[in-house]
């Protein structure tokens, strides 16, 4: 009998063994850092919706996406903690409201329970890294893609998209930002306390206005009748959307 | 008292069995336990792994974790890629439409399968195809070369037979049994299925790596450009403030010279986004907004792989030009990085010059990638 039980428990201790990798994911803490984008007030949906933009333009987009790196959780004695090295934030897929509310999430997982302070992450891709290329990586990876040979570094930030400049509901001005340069990279801090307990999934909403991205205000914005594209050439241009991006990121 | 040591016996049988079981799992590899089985036919037959040659410049290759490469699995895989026994007529092969003179493409606007039919797209050209992570065919409707290559075998329009027959046909061969056991270490003939063959073509098709062309020997300082390639170059990759824009390189990315994403390059004229004639992309997705995007094509072995686009429409590098300068036919989903373009009769010359150092003969000409039964 003592045998019996003897091999009915080496069988299911052996059963538990290989399950209980599942059982560690079952407690995690998770940190669901959640990105969402609008344009003005309104959710930015790729293609379908028209922007009312300065002067009397109206704008849509195709494409908007941009780098974070080194993004770290501070603890309350101020040292940070390091969660992800590089993340690619793309609203590329974003073709209805729902999905646009939804936002895009950033699972963090592994963080301690306890006290926090603040978020801290570069906007761009940090110079350790953009002086890597894309033959470094395996993919699917953040890094694989988006690599500008010419200027031997990553494009930060893309928007893409179409502008009415006439006010006529044709949508022929095409738009193509493309902005990086390791002079680009700033890192910010997002205060905000909070406690992750034990087990909890905790959400982070982030959320960015693109339409401040490419405008500070009446006086102040890009003018698509005058420029719609712009690779890093014109520092004015991509200093402008660097800054503004910046700005733009907050958490709610 | 007897009977009970029995049944006692019967369950320690039943756990140690369960045991091995979960230790069958999770240790001992299926290839493992054929090993055992061989060794003791005293035949021992495992497969010489294959070390791939990967171009420093390139992304790492995805290679599938089932589906390790060995020059047994790549060396069945040419075979079967030169075989028109996997078509019903015995006359058309992978090779028929992928030919390793023209860059492993085909050379016409539509491939032309079994009886002369003709499919409803341009071949695509396999350099590099390995890498193709993001989906395979002009609308990425397959997710892997494995799954790839049993879809030609039963396309009406390529090789129209039977995966079945195509099986009994390769169990029954003179040759294949033995270079299957060689490959997949099986040990009946039975074991020939159609995955096996698919495993076999897509590791044959990995080795396919287009790495050595001018434009590589020059970032490998082994070559220089001609001024004529080097102004091309500048103007393929926008990398000049003092030369025309091409915005090439945004799709076109290298050293792939392709982003593997699905675009609207603005070939086509519509009215509206339902009424492209080939929706592409949009066909698999559903989503409305891909309809007429089609997956960037590689520019490598291009001057090898006329006529260009899905549909063949354009015979030269000429009318490609042509085409992007005019900044291509407006839709809601037109990429807007295909734009007017002011190229010169001197901007053009260049910038084909340069496309022309993206051509790989040794690529093309390689051997190990020859038909084998030609030899
Ligand atoms: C009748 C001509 C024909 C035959 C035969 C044929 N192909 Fe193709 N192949 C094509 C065409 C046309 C396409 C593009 C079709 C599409 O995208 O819808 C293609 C696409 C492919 C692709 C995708 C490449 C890429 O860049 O995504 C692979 C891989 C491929 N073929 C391998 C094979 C293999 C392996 C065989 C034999 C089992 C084969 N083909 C037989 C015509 C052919
Ligand atoms: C917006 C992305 C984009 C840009 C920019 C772009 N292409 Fe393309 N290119 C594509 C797509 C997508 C296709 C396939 C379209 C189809 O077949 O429907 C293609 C096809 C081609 C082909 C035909 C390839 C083949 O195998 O049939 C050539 C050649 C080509 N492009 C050259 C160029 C050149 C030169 C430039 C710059 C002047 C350029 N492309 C700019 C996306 C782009």
């Amino acid at each position: 009998m003592m045998k019996k039980i003897f091999f009915l428990a080496a069988s299911f201790a052996l059963l538990l063994a290989a399950t209980c990798k599942e059982d560690d994911d079952f407690a995690k803490e998770v940190v669901d850092m959640n990105f969402k984008s609008t344009f003005g007030d309104a959710p930015l949906v790729m293609y379908e919706s028209a922007y009312p933009y300065e002067a009397g333009m109206s704008v849509k987009l195709q494409l908007f996406q941009f780098y974070l790196s080194n993004i770290s959780v501070q603890r309350e004695d101020g040292s940070l903690v390091l969660q992800k090295d590089i993340a690619l934030i793309n609203f590329k897929d974003i073709l209805t409201p729902s999905a646009a509310t939804e936002g895009i999430s950033l699972n963090m997982e592994g963080l301690a329970p306890g006290h926090y302070k603040a978020i801290r992450m570069g906007i761009g891709v940090a110079p350790n890294l953009n002086s890597t290329n894309p033959a470094n990586y395996t993919p699917p990876h953040p890094l694989d893609d988006n690599y500008w040979s010419a200027a031997t570094g990553y494009v930060f930030i893309k928007i893409e998209g179409n502008a009415d400049t006439t006010g006529n509901g044709q949508f022929p001005a095409k738009l193509t930002f493309h902005t990086g340069a390791n002079e680009l990279y700033k890192e910010k801090t997002f205060d905000k306390h909070f406690e992750l307990k034990k087990g909890q999934t905790l959400q982070l909403k982030f959320s960015v206005d693109l339409k401040k991205v490419l405008s500070k205000g009446p006086g102040d914005f890009l003018d698509f009748r005058q420029i719609t594209q712009d690779h890093s050439n014109n520092p004015e241009v991509y200093t402008f959307i660097a800054d503004n991006l910046y700005n733009a990121l907050v958490l709610e | 008292m007897a009977s009970k040591t029995q049944q006692l016996n019967l369950f320690e049988v039943c756990c140690l069995l369960f045991l091995c079981l979960c230790g069958g799992i999770f240790m001992v590899s299926a290839t493992r336990v054929l090993d055992d089985a061989d060794r003791k036919n005293g035949d021992v037959c495992s497969p010489t792994p294959y070390t791939l040659q990967e171009p420093a410049h390139f992304v790492k290759m995805l290679i599938p974790a089932d589906n390790p490469l060995t020059e047994e699995g790549i060396e069945l895989g040419r075979q079967l890629f030169y075989d028109p026994l996997l078509s019903m007529n015995g006359a058309v092969s992978c090779a028929s439409c992928h030919l390793p003179q023209l860059g492993f493409g085909d050379g016409k606007a539509f491939s032309i399968g079994v009886n002369g039919q003709e499919g409803p797209r341009s071949s695509l050209p396999l350099a590099n195809v390995g890498y193709y992570y993001k989906g395979l065919f002009w609308d990425g409707r397959s997710k892997s070369l494995e799954d790839q290559a049993l879809i030609p075998v039963r396309e009406p329009h390529e090789m129209n037979s039977d995966w079945s027959l195509v099986e009994l046909k390769l169990r029954n061969h003179p040759k294949y049994p033995e270079l299957f056991r060689k490959a997949f270490s099986i040990t009946d003939r039975k074991e020939i299925t159609r995955f096996l063959v698919a495993k076999a073509i897509a590791q044959f098709e990995r080795t396919l790596i287009s790495a050595n062309a001018k434009y590589d020997q020059v970032l490998a300082g082994k070559a220089t450009y001609t001024a004529s390639e080097e102004r091309g170059r500048k103007i393929f990759f926008d990398a000049s403030d003092d030369l025309p824009k091409s915005e090439c390189g945004h799709c076109h990315l290298d050293p792939l010279f392709t982003n593997l994403d699905f675009q609207n390059n603005g070939i086509q004229q519509v009215t509206s986004l339902e009424d492209f004639p080939d929706k592409g992309r949009g066909k698999i997705t559903k989503i409305i907004y891909d309809n007429g995007k089609f997956r960037v094509p590689t520019l490598r072995n291009i001057e090898l792989t006329a006529p260009y686009m899905h549909d063949g429409r354009f015979e030269t590098l000429e009318a490609v030009l042509d085409h992007y300068a005019s900044g291509g036919h407006l839709a809601d989903n037109l990429n807007p990085n295909v734009r007017q373009l002011n190229f010169s009769k001197q901007d053009k010359i260049d910038l084909i010059a340069f496309l022309k150092t993206l051509t790989d003969t040794s690529f093309v000409q390689n051997p190990a990638f020859a038909n084998p039964f030609n030899e």
